[in-house]
């Protein structure tokens, strides 16, 4: 409890450091850094995104790739067909991917647990195939390359266009960070959790969970598709890999590595994947394997995921302080505090 | 006479081709503690969620307070005041006592999907979670997730959300099991403190409980009604005798009428 008040203290502060610390990376890293650091501010975007299903609603998803693909392909088909203005054509992929929500939604949200991890990887298998098919329209596995980068206007000439890019990036994921960190700490958030607990329980408290689980969807579903979007930018190009469901794992990857239902979490597991992969593959090809370690270690040892590990270290460090020299095996470590708090209030009554 | 707060015309319930409720038809008026009782099987569960809507009736009506709720999904007849227990405590274990209370005081504020304000933001809800907290003795456990407190206070939480909600009538299904011997003459206590005005519908193994607090008794068996009556009649009631109760009261609460 006291670990938590001084965390939320803290908070304002951290989250205006990190502001600070990416608002001037651009002049501080290199381009290649940069573009990886564009690359992670999407891909949290889109981790975060799988997180209101996968985290909050308990809901897991294996086919975020859909609205990840969806999004991107809007924005391809846009700027090659039709020239559309980069902040229309994102707009309209939020609302592509919102629709492909509002359509699949009441077909896969029949279903919990693997059905809906099931449902959810046939709904990516078949958009999939719509691209890889529908070659007229979206290039087949060629994609639509040549999607020309947008670039802030008053930014231009002043700094690199990939510093550019960057900023434009920041701005969107910031925006969409800020406003799903909004949705999760609103009651329609609370809410969600209670589906991921118990959706009867909730349900018999008066909530339509049914109607929640479906905005939840179509919420994910507009912000994954806002990311897909973005990368589509970032890339210049849009092919069937972003619609994938190799994708929607790593997505799901993401999320659990850094802490499902947390709200930092998937930003960290986007650090880390992605750092494995640009960092790692430099000296060994094998950096798919060296995550699989990663993501069992987490799994295993952090099973609430690295977001928790300052916890957890706080907690070892108060275990041995009281030298007590196991973890007592029917609980996890972690609530030790709170167990007291219980024994505590019964000792009293 | 005024409007039954609960009215069951001829509901039956059949899962699987195996009927478990078979034409049940009973009333409850407004301000009535009527307990169902009936062995294991009996389906005194099952009418409890007919009723409640978490299953839908196969045949037969079911109005609350004169409103038909047969069609409605369980979440709608939270409006009419119905809200229900659970054999298990319906609480979220990885809830907080506070977070449990929240979630039922949000139910339906703001927009009417919630998507407006910040929970720690909204003072007013704040402040009654406060209120619920203190009266229902929470406070001290208030902060702590719901899977590390003992089963009383489990059974506390869910109550304190049911009331937070303010029920005209509440289904409590087999609040006392997993009390210990020592709690339940405090919680037949509880049980007589709720107001009034409110109607309850009881399931209880405990005859202890059911005789000290029911009104009149609706007995189940094998999915219909045996009998109703007051607490005397039912004692009395040979069918009865045979069927269950001598049996419920020698095993359970021995010497308890």
């Amino acid at each position: 409890m006291n670990a938590k008040s001084i965390t939320a203290q803290w908070r304002p502060a951290a989250i205006l450091g990190l502001l600070v610390l990416l608002l001037i990376a651009p002049f501080v890293l290199p381009t290649y850094p940069l573009s990886v650091l564009t690359e992670i501010l999407i891909f949290t975007l889109f981790a975060m995104s799988l997180n209101i299903l996968l985290g909050y609603a308990g809901l897991p998803s294996l086919g975020h790739s859909a609205f990840f693909g969806t999004g991107g392909y809007a924005v391809g088909l846009l700027a090659k067909y039709f020239g559309t203005p980069a902040p229309l054509a994102l707009l309209i992929a939020v609302g592509a991917g919102i629709a492909l929500a509002l359509i699949t939604g009441p077909f896969v949200l029949r279903t919990h647990g693997a059905y809906f991890l099931i449902l959810t990887l046939s709904l990516t298998q078949v958009l999939f195939g719509i691209v890889w098919l529908w070659r007229r329209v979206t290039g087949g596995d060629d994609g639509l390359p040549g999607i020309p980068t947008p670039k802030l206007p008053f930014l231009l000439g002043r700094v690199s266009d990939t510093a550019n890019f960057y900023y434009l990036t920041l701005i969107v994921v910031g925006i969409a960070i800020a406003t799903i960190a909004w949705v999760v700490r609103s009651p329609f958030g609370l809410a969600l959790v209670g589906i991921r607990e118990n959706e009867r329980y909730l349900e018999g408290l008066g909530y339509p969970t049914w109607t929640l689980k479906y905005v939840a969807y179509a919420l994910a579903g507009g912000y994954g598709a806002l990311a897909g979007g973005l990368f589509a930018y970032f890339k210049g190009f849009v092919g069937p890999g972003q619609i994938s469901w190799l994708l929607a794992g790593e997505g799901m990857v993401m999320v659990i590595l850094g802490g499902a239902g947390t709200f930092w979490g998937p930003a960290i597991g986007t650090i880390l994947v992605l750092l494995l992969r640009y960092e790692v593959s430099a000296f060994t090809q094998r950096w798919v394997m060296i995550l699989g370690i990663v993501f069992i270690l987490t799994v295993l040892l952090l099973p609430q995921g690295i977001v928790r590990l300052p916890n957890r270290i706080r907690e070892i460090r108060a275990q041995l302080r009281r030298e007590a020299p196991l973890p007592r095996p029917t609980a996890p470590a972690h609530h030790t505090p709170s167990e007291r708090a219980v024994e505590q209030v019964i000792e009293r009554s | 006479m005024a409007v039954p707060a609960l009215q069951l015309d001829h509901v039956s319930k059949v899962i699987g081709g195996l009927t478990i409720l078979e034409d049940i038809s009973l009333t409850v008026q407004p301000g009535e503690r009527r307990a169902i009782i009936g062995p294991n099987g009996a389906g005194k569960t099952t009418l409890l969620n007919v009723i409640a809507g978490f299953l839908p009736a196969t045949r037969g009506r079911v109005h609350v307070f004169g409103r038909e709720v047969t069609k409605l999904p369980a979440h709608r007849r939270v409006d009419v005041g119905l809200l229900k227990t659970n054999q298990q405590p319906a609480v979220f274990h990885e809830l907080t006592t506070r977070q449990n209370i929240l979630i039922a005081l949000l139910r339906g504020r703001h927009t009417p999907l919630g998507l407006g304000g910040l929970v720690e933001r909204d003072r007013e809800i704040q402040r009654r979670a406060e209120q619920v907290l203190e009266e229902w003795g929470l406070l001290d456990v208030s902060d702590i997730e719901v899977r590390h407190l003992p089963h009383g206070y489990q059974r506390r939480v869910e109550l304190a959300a049911r009331f937070a909600l303010r029920p005209r009538l509440l289904l409590l299904d087999e609040p006392a099991a997993g009390l210990a011997v020592d709690e339940i003459p405090a919680f037949i206590e509880r049980l007589k403190q709720l107001p009034r005005d409110m109607t309850v519908v009881l399931v209880e193994h405990s005859m202890r409980v059911v005789f000290s607090f029911a009104d009149r008794i609706t007995v189940l068996h094998h999915g219909a009604v045996l009998a109703d009556g007051t607490p005397d009649e039912i004692q009395q009631n040979e069918e009865v005798q045979a069927a269950y109760l001598a049996g419920a009261m020698r095993g359970r609460d021995a010497g308890i009428a």
